[in-house]
């Protein structure tokens, strides 16, 4: 179902992981503000702590200062430093120093390493520009981050009597226990945020996969429509009362409607077939009945006076027509269809014969031919038929047109070779066929005339679709009728033998 | 007496910081006020605030101690009669003073005698070995008025031929035998000179402190610092004091004060115990005399 491109995976994973990746980058972005926020507030919490302690320091020392109590002023700082007493809230101290006017150490805290009346700076050189931006400082300030070392805020504050540099106090924190702390709260902070994510997403991931559930279900539904497969459908059950729910609810009612159509259908095909069969049976009752009746007066009277000579000279040939009659109409039915079905190649331009014989049929009625088949076009191609058939089916088509323009009319019969079919047109002039008429117009012993058996256009349409050919009528009331008749050259095989049984 | 010992207990820890006037004045009638100095730890509290409770117990009197700085300030309450007594060097004691206002009462006994030493120190770590070595570096003085922490030190630079003004890179005052060691322990100075009883009481106490320390040379024994009394102090309290006190080391009660205390008692001594820290005195500010004096 997924494949290649974000494009073809399906909704269910698509709105999911669009949901999911929204909600933890949103998280994500918000911690990591939150993280970076609280980071430069402690950082800025330290240097304003660091450099509030120093004045604080410089201004306890400064009178031991004066009076180079060195002692004193090494007590003033020592406190800073005592890891003891150290509490979270206390400003970390790394070390502190009081230097004088030339950056002589009057006390550090780190007195082994910088031992009292030597000058602060050595041959360290960031020591050395420490010591030299101190003792350019004329306020308290904190050391730039060029020559601080690193994770360190480092303050100076010169200390000033009567508008006279007396000395500098130096004292530099360590940034490690914030830095700790924000790692830590950036933890706290990364762990709430994904976790809520992870909370919200899986939420909305179950809702969304919910809400989509039901199109998933549409569009099976759909395609099983499609495939015309709509018997079987279950209903997709409407989750919500919204959009998709109505859309669900939608298609319960086309399904229904569709199931319903369908049996109406098929209840109206069963219903046009018992109809058919009725007329077919009716037609034949009628075809059969007119000569037994006359058949069976005959009969009657031959019984009465069975000795009258010229009684039985008349009537016996009466018998025999209706007899004949009777066998004509079965064979029509069957024996016309069985005897020639076994059929040979046949060449087209045996067409060209029938042109006289249909000019025979029109014979002094008003109506014109238009003669369309052109021989050479039809040299050469074969189908298998017989002759005799193909001259039936256009001969009945002609027949019937001239039989419905009594009063004259054109008549116009073309032959044209297609790809791989011939296209045989019998077109008239006549009165049209209305759509009920057209609709029944090849079931046997429909007519339109008293004369008509019936079975002439059924016998056509079988032999056509025997051949694996059509025929279509184009007709309208008032404007005359065309039979299209299409047989296709390379007919591949017939159709079985027990076909024309099954109609008897 | 458990009034009193509330009331003691009480105002003894504001009144040793910072004495009232008021509380002078009622005092002066009847109390009995003892200057502290640098000869001891003054900072252990406890020890003292069980000392003047016996005291007051001992001689009916209410005993508080006074803290000050330096020795100086403390002679300074006496001379001005705003302490009645003192726990002074033996220095300040045998300085000449014209007249005459203070005289010696007891002394105390540490390990039996009531001598003492002063030690030089360095850093644990330090390879320096005598005082001579300590030249061009940092010496912590304890009071400038001190016998061990002051003048046995620097007569030993003299009768060694240098200045001692000149002989370290610096020197300062810490005003306390106790911080001196603290100082030569943290490497502020590069050497010290303390008063053996303190460092011994340190050594029970505050062991962690002497171990950064480490003693190179002991001076010879001098007279452990004394308790003074003003002269005009009346003879019956004068007595009943000095009865309190040389009854320490016999009375089972005072056992607990003199275990903090580290000691064994008090003692009355002669006067010549402590002719020979007059003599280093002499030693170690005559060559500052000689030394302004040169063109």
């Amino acid at each position: 179902m997924t494949r290649a491109t974000p494009r073809h995976w399906s909704l269910m994973t698509k709105l999911p992981l669009t949901i999911t990746l929204m909600v933890f980058g949103s998280a994500l972005i918000m911690g990591l503000v939150v993280i970076e926020r609280d980071a430069s507030r402690q950082a800025a919490q330290l240097e304003s702590q660091t450099l509030a302690l120093a004045r604080a320091v410089a201004s306890a020392g400064q009178a031991a200062l004066l009076s180079r109590d060195t002692w004193a002023l090494y007590r003033t700082l020592d406190q800073l430093v005592d890891q003891k007493s150290f509490t979270p809230d206390d400003t970390p101290v790394v070390d502190a120093a009081f230097l004088d006017v030339e950056g002589i150490v009057l006390a550090h805290t780190d007195a082994a390493v910088h031992p009292i009346g030597l000058p602060l700076a050595d041959i360290d050189p960031l020591t050395i520009r420490q010591v030299a931006f101190a003792l350019g400082a004329s306020a308290a300030t904190l050391f730039p981050a060029e020559i601080r070392d690193p994770d360190t805020v480092h303050a100076v504050v010169p200390l000033r009597v009567d508008d006279t540099d007396v000395g500098f106090l130096l004292l530099r924190s360590s940034m490690q226990p914030m830095q700790v702390q924000v790692r830590r709260d950036a933890w706290l902070v990364l762990t709430f945020s994904l976790g809520l994510a992870l909370i919200t997403s899986t939420i909305g991931v179950l809702i969304s996969r919910r809400m989509v559930s039901p199109l998933r279900d549409l569009a099976e539904g759909l395609a099983a429509v499609s495939r015309g497969d709509h018997a079987p459908l279950r209903a997709v059950p409407p989750v919500d009362r919204d959009e998709i729910g109505q859309l669900a609810e939608r298609f319960n009612t086309m399904v229904q409607e569709l199931a319903r159509n369908k049996r109406l259908e098929q209840d109206l095909a069963n219903a046009e077939k018992l109809a058919g069969l009725g007329r077919f049976a009716a037609g034949l009752a009628h075809e059969v009945n007119n000569p037994l009746g006359g058949m069976k007066n005959c009969v009657n009277m031959l019984r009465r006076r069975p000795d009258d000579a010229e009684l039985v000279r008349k009537y016996l040939p009466l018998i025999d027509t209706g007899l004949d009659r009777i066998s004509a109409t079965i064979q029509a039915l069957l024996g016309e269809l069985r005897g020639e079905s076994r059929a040979t190649p046949c060449h087209m331009h045996c067409l060209t014969d029938l042109e006289a014989l249909i000019r025979a049929e029109i014979a002094e009625r008003p109506v014109s031919l238009e003669w369309q088949v052109e021989p050479g076009s039809l040299t050469g191609i074969t189908i298998r038929c017989t002759c005799p058939h193909v001259h039936q089916i256009v001969m009945n088509l002609a027949r019937n047109a001239v039989a419905v323009m009594p009063e004259g009319g054109a008549l116009r019969v073309s032959a044209k070779r297609m790809a791989r079919h011939i296209r045989i047109e019998v077109a008239d002039t006549g009165p049209g066929l209305d759509a009920a008429a057209q609709h029944r117009l090849f079931e046997p012993f429909y007519t339109t005339s008293r004369q008509g058996t019936g079975l002439g256009l059924w016998i056509t349409y079988t032999l056509i679709k025997r051949m694996g050919g059509s025929i279509v009528v184009d007709s309208a009331p008032g404007h005359g009728a065309r039979f299209t008749v299409t047989l296709p050259t390379e007919t591949p095989q017939l159709v079985p033998q027990k076909e024309p049984e099954r109609a008897a | 007496m458990v009034g009193r010992r509330l009331f003691l207990g009480g105002a003894g820890a504001a009144a040793v910081l910072a004495a009232p006037r008021s509380w002078a004045a009622l005092a002066s009638g009847g109390g009995l006020r003892i200057g502290l100095t640098g000869v001891v730890v003054r900072e252990y509290m406890r020890s003292f605030n069980k000392f003047a409770d016996y005291l007051t117990l001992r001689t009916g009197r209410s005993v508080e101690f006074v803290l000050r700085r330096s020795y100086r300030d403390i002679m300074d309450l006496l001379e001005r009669g705003e302490i009645e007594a003192a726990w002074v060097c033996g220095y300040p004691y045998v300085k000449p003073r014209n007249p005459e206002y203070l005289s010696l009462l007891v002394a105390p006994l540490h390990r039996g005698a009531p001598l003492y030493r002063s030690l030089l120190i360095v850093p644990a770590a330090s390879k320096d070995a005598a005082i001579l070595d300590l030249k061009g570096k940092v010496f912590a003085y304890s009071d400038p008025d001190s016998n061990s922490g002051y003048m046995v030190p620097r007569a030993t630079i003299a009768d060694a031929g240098f200045n001692p003004d000149q002989f370290f890179r610096l020197a300062f005052f810490t005003y306390s035998h106790a911080e001196t060691v603290i100082a030569v322990a943290r490497g502020v100075a590069d050497g010290g000179a303390v008063d053996s009883y303190v460092y011994n009481v340190l050594q029970k106490f505050e062991p962690a402190t002497v171990a950064g320390t480490r003693v190179i040379t002991r001076s010879r024994q001098y007279g452990f610092p004394p308790i003074v009394v003003r002269n005009d102090m009346p003879a019956a309290v004068r007595s009943r004091l000095r009865d309190a006190l040389t009854g320490m080391g016999a009375d089972p009660q005072a056992g607990p004060v003199l275990s903090l205390l580290d000691l064994d008692g008090f003692a009355v001594v002669q006067p010549s115990l402590y002719d020979p820290i007059r003599n280093v005195a002499d030693r170690a500010l005559q060559t500052v005399a000689a030394e302004a004096l040169r063109p």
